[in-house]
């Protein structure tokens, strides 16, 4: 995926975009599905983020990956932005484009693959019920209190199980950060 | 000062998806723009969003030819945007205490805050949110000052800007956050001999606990 975003930005590869909008935008677009966007909107905000992407992607250097990373952000704060219409404090708080460029070392880069293979394992490993509660976040965009309502749990029982999947995840990443 | 008290956990997740209220939200960036510990929990949480998006499976309808389509050519001619080094630096904040993410969304630094007087000792701004946001003020307390006791409806998040913060809970200095819950009761106040700035962002507006206090309601701008 990282060579993918390579050619897109080093010689605006076309067809290369294309293949990455075809793994991510149908993937963004069902997310914002899921948060309530309707049809429209969801294609809408997905060839947005797809854009950013073909447009920025060179502020992305060469082979760096977490691509998926890149791209999540910027649907979510589109989404928090055309959706919940609330001002998106995270693009005040730090420029992820710039954040990318940061340079990166081959050992980091690689940390940082391991760092996400990990992740993806432990977040798999999460007991049903707060994998659940991270999924209503993420995926369906659910705030503690809709969680809770929706469960019919009470929040701090919402909270709990959150700060307990923080504790494996965070565990699963340690010393890599 | 090291930085003691940081967001919980929870918070954080609730603010990497996206799914915090706006007010809250605005506390906890700027925590994270004071704070590299909350900073670099938020890029494994960000990397968690990705690795969660990656595992989306894509929906029935079918994707966009606009982009897909191999004669597809408009996009090419997009031309990249200006290059961040090139774009205007952010404003620089010549203040000591006021929180970058907020001093960019007011666009004003902090010597130019129109504080507005409350009750003596009190000086407060609120900051404009759109609706369903919650509320967000900042607060600037005069040495010695004790707030009415009140109660929260929702979660609030205070942040310390500046001078030292304290309740029955301890005492809380720049960058700390304390976290109150739905219901809980307390009073804050002043310790220290300096003035005390603070942020807090409130899921609603918060209840107070005395007849007076809510007769006082309008006067104060609650």
């Amino acid at each position: 995926m990282g060579d993918q975003l390579k050619r897109i930005a080093d010689e605006r590869d076309a067809g290369a975009f294309r293949s990455l909008f075809l793994t991510f935008g149908p993937k963004v677009r069902a997310m914002l599905m899921r948060q309530g966007a309707d049809t429209e909107m969801a294609e809408d905000i997905a060839q947005e983020t797809m854009l950013a992407v073909w447009r920025k992607c060179h502020l992305f250097s060469s082979d760096r990956g977490s691509v998926s990373t890149w791209i999540y952000s910027i649907a979510r704060n589109l989404r928090i932005d055309r959706i919940r219409r609330q001002v998106v404090w995270q693009h005040f708080c730090k420029d992820i484009e710039v954040l990318q460029v940061a340079v990166e070392l081959p050992d980091e880069r690689l940390a940082r693959e391991q760092k996400r293979a990990t992740l993806g394992e432990a977040l798999a490993d999460l007991p049903t019920e707060q994998l659940q509660i991270i999924q209503l976040s993420f995926m369906d965009g659910l705030t503690q209190n809709e969680i809770a309502g929706k469960l019919n749990l009470p929040l701090g029982t919402v909270k709990s199980r959150m700060r307990l999947a923080y504790v494996k995840l965070r565990g699963s990443v340690e010393g890599a950060i | 000062m090291t930085i003691q008290h940081h967001p919980q956990p929870d918070i954080l997740i609730a603010y990497a998806a996206g799914t915090l209220p706006g007010a809250i939200s605005c506390v906890v960036a700027c925590h994270l723009s004071m704070c590299s510990t909350c900073a670099e929990e938020m890029r494994w949480l960000e990397m968690l969003g990705g690795v969660i998006l990656e595992k989306e499976k894509p929906g029935a309808t079918p994707t966009s030819k606009a982009f897909t389509h191999p004669a597809a050519h408009w996009f090419a001619d997009m031309p990249p945007p200006a290059n961040p080094q090139q774009s205007p630096p952010p404003m620089t904040v010549g203040d000591a205490w006021l929180p970058t993410p907020l001093a960019l969304y007011l666009g004003m630094r902090g010597d130019d805050i129109p504080w507005k007087q409350i009750v003596r000792g009190v000086r407060q701004l609120w900051v404009k949110l759109p609706k369903h946001s919650g509320p967000v003020r900042l607060l600037r307390l005069a040495p010695g000052v004790r707030l009415l006791e009140h109660a929260h409806r929702g979660m609030e998040l205070t942040l310390v800007l500046q001078g030292v913060y304290a309740d029955h809970t301890g005492e809380y200095v720049r960058g700390d956050v304390i976290e109150w819950a739905e219901d809980t009761l307390h009073q804050p106040w002043v310790s220290g001999a300096d003035e005390c700035i603070c942020l807090v962002g409130s899921e609603k507006m918060p209840r107070f606990s005395r007849l007076t206090a809510r007769l006082l309601r309008p006067f104060m701008g609650f």
